[in-house]
């Protein structure tokens, strides 16, 4: 079923201050048609590991476990048959919609560029199926657009030619690295109406990595959290969010502003997210926790499946919320 | 008030209209603030005039570089002067020569080696100098440790060397102006790219499963012909007075092909003789040329300076 699969999947870097875990045996598996959003804070190691799959790490990091896509294992395959995988089968938007463009090319080579390389189209078909992609993006005037550089777009403009380019080899899995964060919020909200329509119309799986609770509510039909290089919970949108399992979750979902409840004051959690190269023993997130027990110092609690697919890294099995007076 | 509406509307069909309207590249926008440089612009007509001059002065004199006046031989600072009346526009050399011709003569070769010498720094040390960029690591370090080998060398020894051992020959002056013009070129260019190769365009192109050399040739480079532009200007000049430099020495340009520099020399000889048009007029192209080329870099580097972006 699963198109994807991410099985122990950590990444190093080495740096000169020694080793650092930026992902630390991370496994997910994700089924085509699928959106599920990687959540967590700066740092958390949720960019890294979907660079780790395509192969953009730094180039002092390496991926250790195994990545799998339809079968194929993607980590320390050649380059070559890299590149057929990706941006064709796997593509990627990126963060940022101004840096993303060569701003020397206009929007059709960069768009044609890529389906001749993957579709192997001649000029005039690859810009006449960039012109389809573009209006498949509702990208107005699209004629028109894909005459112009960079430069002479707005970031929404531009997201959408991104998001038009990741597209336009109708690729299995689409990656979207914060696609939002750059964006204003009238346009975020147009972002992800056109990801939940894309994804539907070309049965497209999305992974989308975020800090926004606010977008994962939105469209994602599972998501996982990843705090300090490990997943800590992972599970279906609906039941993570009201009823979450693990504190970070927890705190996460108690950080951000409910609409419907303004009066409400923001809990933050406490404290900073730790440097990777120094990580507290036992459970990274202890330090933070409202709830953590001698145990949590020592032992690294384990992602545990639990029932509906939900999983959770914790030791603390009683209900969350209890304290919050307590603090 | 309808009037007025109707006028608003249709003032915001024009604005739409114009919104809509030409497309710009970064290039014809750095082309639009290069003409508004008025230094730049008069030094490109003047360049120009010269390239005009060089290739075109041979027509109008009917006298040509090597031809030899017999009338004047002899009393050269008496009859060689600039006149119309003997046709020596620009006077004649002590041999008796046309000055104007040679002249000519000596632009053009002088322009060339400044030209070709420049092609060569930039297709040389971009390609070089991208390539080390952008694979960094063991490659980028034995491929710029090269080149600090290389420029440790002095060259001005190693191009006299040259010339020495294998002949005097204009061949060998672009040799070996070639060996050394690129080392500057693809460090600059190799900085350059290092600092491309982390923007995020080149991320997703690696993300859309381009090949190292599509990245190369189609993503870093178009972004560094700016920088690569302003340089080879500069450069141009350079290669003019290196080369005039050696012909200054007498190791360039042979007899009966001149340059700037050769004439130059041959004209400081003569100084003391009185016949300062000898060294008058090729200084005179030597200096504007020079000047106008220096004048361009400048012009181009702020019309195509990111900064202005």
């Amino acid at each position: 079923m699963s198109i994807f699969e991410v099985k122990g999947l950590s990444v190093n870097f080495t740096t000169i201050n020694g080793e650092v875990k930026a992902v630390n045996n991370v496994s997910f598996n994700i089924a085509k048609g699928e959106t599920v959003a990687i959540v967590g804070e700066s740092g958390s190691g949720k960019s890294q590991t979907v660079l780790a799959a395509l192969g953009l790490l730094a180039e002092n990091g390496h991926a250790t476990g195994s990545v799998k896509f339809e079968g194929q294992e993607l980590l320390g395959l050649e380059i070559k048959n890299l590149n057929k995988i990706r941006g064709n089968k796997i593509s990627m938007v990126f963060q940022d919609p101004m840096t993303s463009l060569n701003p020397f090319l206009r929007i059709s080579d960069q768009m044609v560029e890529v389906l001749t390389l993957h579709k192997g189209m001649n000029k005039k078909a690859a810009t006449a199926e960039a012109i389809r992609m573009l209006d498949a993006v509702r990208l107005p005037d699209a004629s028109q657009v894909i005459t112009r550089f960079p430069h002479e777009l707005s970031g929404g403009m531009r997201q959408r030619v991104m998001i038009a380019i990741a597209l336009s080899c109708e690729p299995q899995i689409l990656i979207a690295d914060e696609p939002t964060t750059a964006l204003d919020v009238t346009v975020q909200a147009q972002m992800l109406e056109l990801f939940k329509g894309l994804t539907k119309d070309f049965g497209t799986s999305l992974i989308l990595i975020t800090h926004d609770l606010g977008v994962v509510a939105g469209i994602a039909d599972r998501m996982m959290v990843m705090y300090a290089g490990k997943m800590v919970e992972k599970g279906n949108v609906d039941e993570t969010f009201y009823s979450p399992k693990n504190p970070y979750t927890f705190g996460l979902l108690h950080s951000t502003p409910h609409i419907d409840d303004p009066e409400k004051r923001l809990e933050p959690i406490d404290g900073l997210p730790p440097s990777l190269e120094n990580l507290p023993s036992g459970c990274a997130f202890h330090p933070r926790c409202a709830y953590s027990m001698e145990r949590c110092l020592i032992e690294e609690p384990k992602l545990i499946v639990e029932k509906n697919g939900r999983s959770n890294a914790c030791f603390y099995k009683g209900k969350l919320g209890d304290k919050e007076s307590s603090e | 008030m309808v009037f007025k509406s109707k006028k608003i509307a249709k003032m915001a069909d024009n604005m739409a209209a114009q919104g809509m309207g030409k497309s710009h590249s970064l290039w014809s926008d750095a082309r639009r603030r290069f003409f508004k440089n008025k230094a730049a612009v008069v030094s490109l007509i003047i360049l120009s005039l010269i390239i005009i001059f060089a290739f075109a002065a041979p027509y109008f004199t009917p006298w040509n570089n090597e031809e030899i006046d017999w009338a004047i031989l002899g009393s050269v600072a008496q009859d060689g002067k600039p006149s119309f009346t003997t046709k020596h526009y620009f006077g004649a050399d002590p041999l008796g020569r046309d000055l104007f011709a040679r002249v000519a003569q000596g632009s053009q070769i002088s322009l060339m080696v400044g030209i070709i010498g420049a092609g060569i720094a930039v297709i040389v040390g971009t390609l070089y100098g991208a390539i080390a960029g952008y694979f960094g690591g063991r490659l980028d370090n034995i491929m710029m440790r090269l080149v600090d080998i290389l420029m440790s060398i002095p060259y001005m020894f190693v191009l006299i060397l040259l010339l020495v051992v294998f002949g005097r020959s204009i061949e060998m002056l672009f040799v070996g102006l070639g060996l050394i013009s690129w080392l500057d070129m693809s460090r600059i260019v190799r900085g350059q790219t290092m600092v491309l190769r982390n923007k995020e365009f080149i991320e997703a192109a690696i993300a859309g499963g381009l090949n190292r050399f599509t990245i190369i040739t189609r993503h870093i480079i178009p972004n560094l012909l700016g920088i690569v532009i302003v340089y080879a200007s500069l450069l141009v000049p350079l290669m003019i007075l290196t080369e005039s430099f050696i012909s200054f020495l007498g190791l360039g340009v042979q007899e009966p092909n001149t340059s700037w520099g050769a004439l130059i020399s041959e004209g400081a000889g003569q100084v003391l003789y009185g016949t300062l048009w000898q060294l008058g007029f090729p200084l005179f192209f030597f200096v504007t040329a020079l000047f106008s080329f220096f004048f361009i870099g400048d012009g181009l580097r702020d019309a195509l300076d990111p900064k202005d972006r």
